[in-house]
Order: C-alpha cells, then structure tokens, then sequence
C-alpha cells in the first residue's frame, strides 16, 4: 500500500515535469524570458509588467514573457539560462545577475549559444557589453543620484530645512546598490553640514529587520528627525516602529524602489518620499532593445558606448509630486513608444 | 557473622569519579543562566539606554517572534530532528493573514479568525512534513528544507509579486495595546511558551520526546509509538511556526513572504545557547527561553552600543561561539559534528 | 521453596556469522528461586538472557514461561509474560524524573484530559522506593541529578515494577552484573530486595563476575563456558574454586597458538609504565614490555584492563604514574601522539574503530602510514597499491581485488587488513584488543601467526585476548588484573604455561 502511495506520487511528479517539458518545447513565438531574484519583489514584477507591456504592442502571437525567478540563487540563475537557451534559440534574455560575479557564466553562455541579451543593475567592474556581440546592454538606475535626493529631500523636509539628526539604516552590507545610495548620501551630507549622523546600521534589505532595528534605536534617541532609509523595504518597518510609539509623520523617512504601499505612505505622510526605479520603464525597454536585436532592427556592434551602457531615469515621489505620480504611473500603467529606443536613457555610465 | 566487603577501593574511586561528573553536570545545567545575567549585567554597565523600561519593551516585543519559533523548534531538536521549514512556512502563514484581513489586495475582513486559519495552515503543513518525515524515512531537515521551498511558493503565489499591506484597525489595536506593560504580541508568545512548558512536564507526549530523543530504543521497547509523537512533535513546530509567522505578519502589517527570512537559524542558536543539545534529549523549553532572551538582548545591546555595523554581525558571531561555549557540555570522549 | 517450575529453555542455540554463541543450552527455572549465572567473558550469559527478554531469537530451541510457550520478539512481549531485566548500560531517561522512569509507558492511570497528575505519580513512586527501602531516593528528582549507583538502583526499582505490575504471581528478572557500580550498602540493599521478591514467588537470574556475591545471593549457580552449560551446582554445594574449575574453557594444543614460534623477548625495553593510575578506573599499575614480547593482560570486564590499554594508547589520560616509552616519560593526549611514538592499536570495536568500511583495501592498509607511499605529499596510488599487493600475498588476504571495499570481506579478512596496516607502520609498540573478536576459527590461525611474525620482527605487543585460553597461548608473560589492579604477573614461557584455573582464581 505504501509502495503504491508512493510510486503514485512519483508518477505524478514525472507527469508534471514531461508536460512543462513539452509545453516549452512546443512554444512558438519568440520568448522573452527575465530572470529575476524573485517573484516575491514587486520592484521585479513591475519590470515584467514593463516587457508585458512592449509585447503587448506586438502583433499577436510574435513573442511571449516567461519568467526565470532565481530565488538568490547563483547556480540557479547560471543553470536556468543555460537550460533555456541550449533548448530553444528563439529566446531573448532580460536578466538581473543575483550577483555581479554571475555576468560573466552568462555572457558566455549566451555568447555561445547566439542569443542576445540584457543586463540590468548589476555588472562586475571592467566587464562590459563591450566585449560581447550579443549582450546588447547593460542599463541601471544611478543609484549615487537617488541616495542623493532622497537625502536632499529629506532634509529639506525638516521642521528647520537642513538643520536635524538622523538615523541611517543602510541595506545589504557590500552590495552594489547599497554602496552607491550611501555614496550619493554623503555628497549630500557634505552640502547640509548642519545634518547629525545619530547612528548607522544595516538592516539587510529586510522589513523585519528594519522594524525591530528602528525599536532599538528608540530605545536610545528620543530626538530624531529623520531616517535615511535606502530602501521600501526596510522603510515600512520603520515607518511600523514609528506607528507603536505614535511618531508615525513626525519622523522623515526615505525609501527607494517605489513599492506599492511605500507610495500610499508618502500619500499618507508617513513616509517623506521614495525614489522610484520605474521598472515598467526599463523592462519594457529592455525588451524592446532585446528584441529589436533579434529581428535585426539593429546591429549591437555598431552601437556606441554610450547605447551599451546606461542610466535609466527614475521618479522621486513625495508629497508634493505624489498625485502626478499616481496619476500618470498607478492609475494609468506607462505605455512608451518602444519604436523610439533611445528614449529610456537618461545618460551614459561613466566607464 | 563478620561484615563482608563487597566494594574494592577503585569502586569507591569510581563512584566519587561519578559523583564529580555528576556535579559538573548540574553546574553545566545552569551555565546558560549564568552567561545571560553575565551579559545582561554587561549590557547594562556599557550599553546606553540599555536599562530603560521603553527598551525592555522592545526586548520583550523583539523577543515574541523568536520565543515561539524556539518552542517549536525545542522539541523537534529534543528528538534528535530538525525542522528548517520557518523561513517558507513562516512567510506563507504571515502572507495569509494579511490577504484575509482587511487589505489593500482584496475585499477580505475575516477579522480575528483570520490569525486561526493562518495558525491552521502552520499545523497542517507540520503534519504534512512530520508525516513524510516519519513514513519516507527522510531525513527531517532534507523534508522540512523542500517544505520551506515549497511555502515560500506558494506565499509569493498568494499575493503574485505584490504584498498586501494590512489596513485592518484591529492589527493597529494589537500592535499597540498591552496588558501591565507587557505588549499583547509578546503575551501572545509567553503564552506559547507557557503551552510548551506544560507540554514539556505535564503530559505523557513531554515525557516521549525526551526520551526519544535520549534513547529511542529503550523508547520503542517500552512500547511508546514512537512515529506518531514524532508527527505530533512536527504538528507542534508547525503550529508555532504559524503563530511566528502571524506574529510577524501582525508587527509589520506587511504580508511579504520574507516575513519568514532569517527567523530560523537565530531560533536554532537560541535553542543550542539555552543548553539543548542537536543530538537530542537535553534541555527543555526553560533553556530555550534563556537562549531565545541570549540571542534577543545581544543584539538589542549592540545596536543600542553603536558598533559599527560591519563588526557588529562578525561580534554577533563571535558572541555566540562563547556563548555556546559556556553553556554546553562537551567531554573529550563526545563526539561532536 | 516451592517446586513450580516457571521457566524453562530447550536446546537454545545461538549462531551468529562465524560464531555460536549459544550451544544446546537447556535448564529449568522454579519459581521463587534465585539461580547464579557464571562464566567468562564471551561464554554466553548475555545471549542468553537477550534471548529470553526477546532482543534476540534463538536459532534454535524453545522455552515456556508458566509452562505456554514462549517466544517473545521484543521486551515489550517479554515484560506481558513477566520477565524483565536490568541492562548493564543503564536504560532511564536522564531529563524525566524518577517516579516519570518508573512509571515509563503506563501513563495512563496518571493522565486525566492529557495532563500528567505527576503528583500522584511521584507519591506512588515514592512508596515503591520505600517498599524497596530506598527512603533517601526522592521520586521528583531529574535522573540525570542523580549518582551513578543510585540510577541503577531506580533501574531495577522500575524493573521490579514493571514484572509485578504485570500481575502474575510469578515472574523473572534478569540482573546483568548489576553490582558493578554499587557501594557496600546498595549491594546489600539489592540483596535484601531479592530475598523480598523470591519470597514472593519471583524468581531471579543473578549474573556477576563476582563470585562472592553468587555464591551468597543465589540457590543454584549454572556455568557457563564456550556457549555452552557445563554444569549445575546448588550453591550449598559450591565453593570458589569448584566454580574456577568449572568455568575455565577448554585449553587448545601448543600448536594451536603457535607456541613453537614463541621468540625470546629482546633486552630492549619498549614500554613502561610505574605506578600508573586513571582516578576511577585503575591504579598502581607496573607493566615492562620488552622487544618481541607479547605481554597478555587478563581480567574481567570491568578489571581495569580495557581503560589501561585505552590509556596506553593515548585514548584517555592517566591521572597519575608514569608512562615511559623507550625509557623516556611520556603524555599522550590522544591516540595521533601515541602512534607518534610508535603505539599502534587494534581497537575491539572493528567496525566502529578500526576499518574504513566504504574505503578499499589498499587504502585501509595505507591509513595510518601515508608516509611511506607519498611522494612530496601525495600519495601515490601506485605506490598504495603495491604495498597493498605485497600485504594480500603475504597475509592471504581473501578479497576480490584491492579495490573492495572492506566492509564487505568477512570479520577475519578484514582484521588481516588491520593487521597489514599495523605491519605497514613504523609502529612497534601494539596494543592488541581482541583481535580474534568475531572471527572465525581458520583466520583465527592466521591472526595468530601474524601476532608471532610480530613478534618475530621485533616489535612489542600488550594483548588483551578473547579468551583466557588464547590470552595464555599466545603471550609470553602474563598480568592478571581484578578491581583495577593486578593481582599477578605470571611468566607463560613455552612449557611453562600457568594453567587456566590459577589464573582465573585472580581475576574473580
């Protein structure tokens, strides 16, 4: 009996797995596959909302997203690409490396196998599309210029603008993201000199994390006006402490990647603002570039440095450019003119 | 008739031999306290606002989530097992009570009964690893591993890439209210701890597991079904796998399957500084209460001394070592992996 | 005494692979008696009593309990028919209570809606302490609080419990040495409650290595020896040195051992110990071991002879004495120092201690000598494999090719591997721990050999031996130990070898 409950469930199982198989086998239209960190991050989904969205503007039928969700897992993503493209060459790949060092294994991967691709935030120094045929380009937000003007924002938001103490409460600990957010956070420091670092700590991204963090942190300041949060994440949970003691808008806090509930909280003035990635933006482009590679629309090594290479323009919401925001972005999704490339860019990278 | 002497002098050496172990034993016993109010005397000494009543608020509040994850997780490492499914089934149970609460993803207002249909799923997925666990002869930290996988999932699957913040008024009532000081989240969890606690000394399935976990042969030949109270132990760690999970879901109102992240391990540690070995049939739920507050006033105290944050995981770590050092039992002739 | 029989067994034998360790054992048990099992090490009495507590089936052979059949496959059976058994290795749960021990797995009559009245069960647990004199254990208390000796005494108060509750009016405990630990006062104690619970109608199985104690304690005494009963005496009848006689194996020809390949010892001595002690274990022990000699030790488990050769090999610490090899004072902090020094053991344990069962031949006998086969810290397969070839020729080892993995050689192949291994390394001092422990009788001869050539090659051996006979066949001196000390030493040179009974009268 138990052998039967067993086998039956292996059967199952097999069942499952040769379907999947055969379901990818039998796909047609060209995939434009993204492989992301997770589908846990809505910053992500947004970004295949984005590449939804451009093929949406294609004829029915000519391309399909599947989504390559690597749960942080290196090998995970290296394996899934490979998989993908050793069995189906009418692929474009839309990726987020789980880690710098993973852009490399791609690269060749897809170099090998001919199959144009796209990079976005993360790249290892020195390594550029450059030197790849069918990378077509690496794109990312400035993530330097967002720390800044959260920073700038807050601190102009004071009750004397430019004069208070805050706390930081910085994200993964050398993280690429993380580190260029502080860096933009100094520079701005550097402006205000009149800004009191309390304290500064990480909270790894994580909004339990953030939450008991900031709990701790009441504990021993009683005079904070503000946190430099450098994401949504951990922003809500700052924004949970700050709600037990009844301090909830009374303290500044940032926030980048424009979550959902982030932006309803700047509505709210809980939170002073939070820098939106726009990943409609970006993956809808993304996309574009992709595929347009693919059919042949352009040729990736005429390109210059500057098209391989890029910023993609963000949003800061806060108070004040918070009912445009959920007027032209919310309410009515962005759809851009992906016949104009070049549009996404908001400048190059400096090499 | 002369008295006849049964014992030589090297029994006599034996047996005080012995009666030293023994001694040592209940020293050890009562190591983990010692580095606890060693670390609390230390942390109110050099750690600022460190003896204020705000923060043993925030002791008491941060140390809910960990508190009941150890108490499940106590009698599963009493049996020799482990159970690593928190992270995914944490998440999943804390992503269900949001989405059923009233919510900016849908029209739900199960209000309190919410939390006990969150509870349930905890439960449920419990027996379902114990169940595999027991009858596939997996072993458990390999099956509640997958499980974990597997819940995370299906907690991404429930909100599909957007988390559902909770609006509900009832959430905020809890989240503040607190009865003689003490936050409801925090109650909520010394009434698990409470549970275990009588679970542990006063039933008959207490009395199974340690002595399961001490020798489950003499358990088996003694009659005991050993394979249920493993299950049951499993359904137990689900269940306040689940409370976990709600708990968190209720602190931030967020349901964001990384609710579950990282709530694991800390639990394990938590379990091991209080003085319960992995191997099984040592400690209890009381030495899981002592390592779970270890664990919490560590990092409260860091953070409140300011370390930099680069040092400040590499000292948590650094903590722990000593601390597990101190309170745990290691003769040279214990083999330890 | 009543003459109900109770018990009885039918040629019982026990085959295990490569050893019987029960031979057509027969005998009747009364009820309200106490009957003495005595024996060697090794001659049966614990398969024995497995077999009646249903650890182990017999091969063979039948028994009744109360005159139906019975065949009990686990103790939970046994214990519904009455019988029950205080295990050498203590079997309490060290983190319940006494009174939760006891009452272990017959909850019921305590749990009221789930919850345990432990109340009430350490109150009915405190009047089975009292019935059995045991005022000053207190039922509450955690097990793993307590002494050693008191822990054994709460064991046998849960098996005495156990056989009563089961009702019958007559049942049987089985006692494995259950002294051994004891003081004075808690022998007595014990004594007193056997005399209690054969008033009674029970009866007991008393097995002990100290005679004295049989002798006093039991009406009957059955002896053991090689597997097999040889004898029945009722103790009124008995004296010490009757049960010497009785109980010592049979004594195999010269050249069973190899005695003619017996060398002289060198001058040269390799091992030495004065006065050396480990604090609860063994004292104020004197042993030379000179080149080419096999010291053999003898004793009973639980002399002391199995904790000194742990300490010579560096297992455990002494914790007074000296130990001197090639004259110069030593301290071993574990058993890498003493293989550093030229100590190498061949522990009991095969399976557990010595042979890597997933890994080959060639690189079991490579272990614990890379240095020989490595070149600039490699280590050379060729090299592993020639040396592994030279050793399977010489010892005949029997495996299909080097590339088997000796867990699946038989007992005596794969200690032949041990043995190439110990031949391999520069060691000359081995500390020989049953090495002819579950193997059978032709590789015996073979392992033999080997221990002479050894010899031969110069090298010292301490050899603990699986029976008197071979510990007195082999070795060139003896040390007899009893009670952590040694009570002889004794030269076993070829033709002057003592005889097995003189021995024996030390060790018991």
């Amino acid at each position: 009996m138990k052998k039967i409950k067993s086998w039956s469930l292996i059967f199952a199982l097999v069942t499952m797995a040769v379907c999947g198989a055969a379901m990818a086998f039998a796909a047609e239209p060209v995939t434009i596959a993204v492989s992301i960190r997770s589908m846990s991050s809505e910053y992500h989904m947004q970004y295949v909302a984005g590449a939804q969205a451009f093929v949406d503007t294609l004829p029915e039928g000519a391309a399909k997203v599947q989504i390559l969700p690597c749960e942080a897992d290196d090998n995970k993503q290296i394996n899934d690409i490979k998989t993908l493209v050793a069995s189906n060459s009418n692929v474009v790949i839309l990726v987020d490396p789980n880690n710098a060092p993973n852009v490399t294994s791609i690269a060749e991967a897809c170099e090998e196998a001919g199959v144009y691709w796209v990079s976005f935030w993360n790249t290892p120094e020195g390594i550029t599309p450059l030197s790849y045929k069918y990378w077509v380009h690496h794109q990312t937000l400035d993530g330097e210029a967002q720390g800044y003007d959260i920073a700038v924002s807050l601190f102009k938001s004071f009750k004397t603008p430019g004069k208070g103490k805050i706390l930081v409460m910085e994200g993964m600990m050398a993280n690429t993201a993380n580190e260029e957010r502080v860096k933009g956070l100094k520079r701005a420091l550097a402006e205000y000199p009149d800004i009191e670092i309390l304290d500064d700590q990480s909270a790894n991204w994580d909004t339990n994390e953030g939450l008991a963090l900031m709990e701790t942190w009441l504990a021993k300041y009683d005079d904070i006006d503000g946190v430099w949060s450098a994401s949504d994440g951990m922003s809500l949970g700052v924004v949970q402490a700050l709600k037990a003691v009844g301090l909830e808008g009374k303290v500044g806090v940032t926030g980048v990647d424009g979550f959902k509930d982030a932006i309803d909280a700047v509505g709210a003035g809980t939170m002073t603002n939070s820098y939106v990635n726009n990943g409609w933006l970006q993956g809808g482009y993304a996309a574009a570039w992709a595929y347009a590679a693919y059919t042949g629309k352009i040729k990736v090594d005429e390109l210059d440095a500057g098209h391989r290479m890029f910023f993609t323009e963000g949003y800061l919401v806060t108070k004040d450019t918070y009912p445009d925001y959920i007027k032209n972005f919310v309410d009515n999704p962005p759809v851009y003119d992906y016949s104009n490339l070049d549009f996404c860019i908001k400048g190059p990278m400096p090499q | 008739m002369e008295k006849k002497q049964y014992t030589s002098p090297i029994a006599e050496e034996f047996a005080y031999e012995m009666r030293r172990q023994t001694r040592k034993a209940k020293i050890i016993n009562y190591a983990p306290v010692g580095v606890l109010a060693f670390f609390f005397a230390l942390l109110s000494a050099i750690a600022p606002g460190f003896l204020s009543l705000y923060n043993f608020r925030t002791i008491l509040n941060q140390l809910s989530v960990p508190l009941v994850m150890t108490m499940g997780l106590t009698f599963v490492i009493l049996l020799g097992c482990t159970d690593l499914s928190g992270e995914g089934l944490g998440g999943f149970c804390g992503c269900l009570v949001t989405l059923l609460v009233i919510n900016t993803k849908n029209a739900n207002d199960f209000g309190a009964p919410a939390f006990l249909i969150a509870i349930c799923c905890g439960l449920a997925v419990g027996l379902f690893s114990g169940f595999i666990h027991v009858k596939g002869k997996i072993p458990s930290f390999m099956v509640t591993y997958a499980i974990s996988s597997i819940m995370s999932g299906f907690a991404v699957m429930s909100y599909r890439g957007q988390p559902a913040m909770a609006k509900d008024p009832l959430l905020t009532k809890i989240t503040s209210g607190s009865v003689l000081g003490i936050p409801y989240l925090t109650v909520a969890s010394l009434l698990v701890f409470v549970a275990a606690f009588f679970l542990q000394n006063y039933t008959r399935f207490g009395a199974y597991v340690m002595a399961i976990g001490d020798n489950e042969a003499v358990a088996r030949n003694t009659g005991v079904n050993v394979d249920r109270i493993k299950m049951k132990v499993f359904i137990w760690a689900g269940f306040c796998i689940g409370v976990s999970g709600v708990i968190s879901a209720i602190r931030v109102a967020r349901g964001d399957v990384g609710l579950g992240k990282d709530t694991v391990f800390p639990a394990i540690t938590a379990v091991v500084v209080g003085g319960t070995t992995l191997t099984g049939g040592k400690g209890g739920v009381v030495n899981s209460l002592v390592g779970a507050l270890i664990v919490t006033i560590i990092n409260n105290g860091l953070i409140l001394m300011g370390v930099n944050m680069y040092i400040r995981s590499a000292l948590q770590g650094v903590i722990i070592i000593i601390a597990v050092a101190l309170s745990v039992n290691r003769g040279k002739k214990v083999i330890v992996k | 005494m009543g003459k109900n029989i109770l018990f009885t067994a039918r040629n019982i034998t026990k085959k295990y692979p490569g050893t019987m360790a029960l031979k057509d054992v027969s005998a009747e048990l009364f009820s309200g008696e106490v009957v003495g099992l005595v024996g060697e090490n090794g001659a049966g009495k614990s398969t024995l009593l497995k077999i009646i507590m249903g650890n182990e089936q017999p091969t063979e052979g039948v028994m009744t309990m109360h005159g139906i059949p019975f065949a009990p496959k686990t103790p939970i059976e046994a214990n519904n028919m009455g019988v029950g058994m205080v295990f050498q290795e203590q079997s309490l749960i060290q983190n319940l209570t006494v009174g939760q021990n006891i009452f272990f797995g017959m909850e019921d009559k305590y749990t009221r809606f789930c919850v345990l009245n432990k109340r009430k069960m350490h109150e009915d647990a405190s009047r089975i302490l009292e019935d059995m004199r045991l005022n000053h254990i207190r039922a509450d208390r955690k097990v793993s609080s307590l002494e050693f000796a008191t822990r054994q005494m709460v064991e046998i108060c849960k098996v005495f419990h156990v056989v009563k509750r089961s009702g019958l009016d007559s049942c049987l405990i089985l006692l494995d040495e259950p002294t051994s630990v004891l003081s004075d006062g808690e022998v007595r104690n014990l004594f007193e409650n056997i005399r209690l619970i054969t008033a009674e109608g029970h009866t007991v199985i008393f097995v002990s290595h100290r005679l004295d104690e049989v002798l006093e304690i039991s009406d009957r005494i059955i002896v053991f020896k090689d597997g097999e009963k040889v004898d029945e005496v009722l103790t009124a009848e008995a004296d010490e040195s009757i049960l010497y006689e009785k109980m010592v194996g049979r004594t195999a020809s010269g050249e069973y051992y190899k005695v003619s390949d017996q060398v002289e010892p060198g001058g040269e001595v390799l091992l030495e110990t004065r006065d050396l002690g480990r604090r609860g274990y063994f004292r104020n022990v004197n042993l030379t071991l000179h080149a080419g000699e096999i010291l053999g030790i003898c004793g009973v488990v639980g002399s002391g002879k199995e904790d000194l050769c742990a300490v010579l090999c560096g297992d455990e610490s002494p914790t007074s004495g000296q130990l001197l090899v090639r004259g110069e004072g030593k301290k071993f902090g574990a058993p890498q120092a003493a293989l550093k020094n030229g100590i190498l053991s061949i522990p009991k344990e095969r399976r557990e201690e010595s042979i890597i069962a997933s890994a080959s031949v060639s690189e079991n006998i490579a272990m614990s000598n890379f240095g020989n086969i490595s070149k600039i810290g490699l280590i050379s397969k060729k090299l592993e494999k020639a040396q592994a070839e030279n050793y399977r020729g010489k010892m005949h080892i029997r495996a299909s090719s080097l590339d088997q993995k000796v867990g699946f050689l038989s007992g005596g192949n794969a200690q032949k591997v041990v043995f190439a291994r110990a031949l391999a390394s520069d060691a000359d001092i081995l500390i020989l721990n049953h090495p002819t422990r579950g193997v059978d009788v032709g590789a015996k001869e073979e392992i033999y050999s080997l221990i002479r050539s050894l010899a031969v090659q110069g090298k010292g051996c301490v050899l603990l031996g699986d029976t008197l006979d071979e510990c007195i066949g082999l070795s060139n001196r003896l040390l007899v130990m009893k009670d952590g000390e040694v009570t002889r030493e004794c030269d076993a040179s070829p033709g002057n070898k003592p005889e097995q009974v003189d021995i024996v009268k030390y060790m018991m």
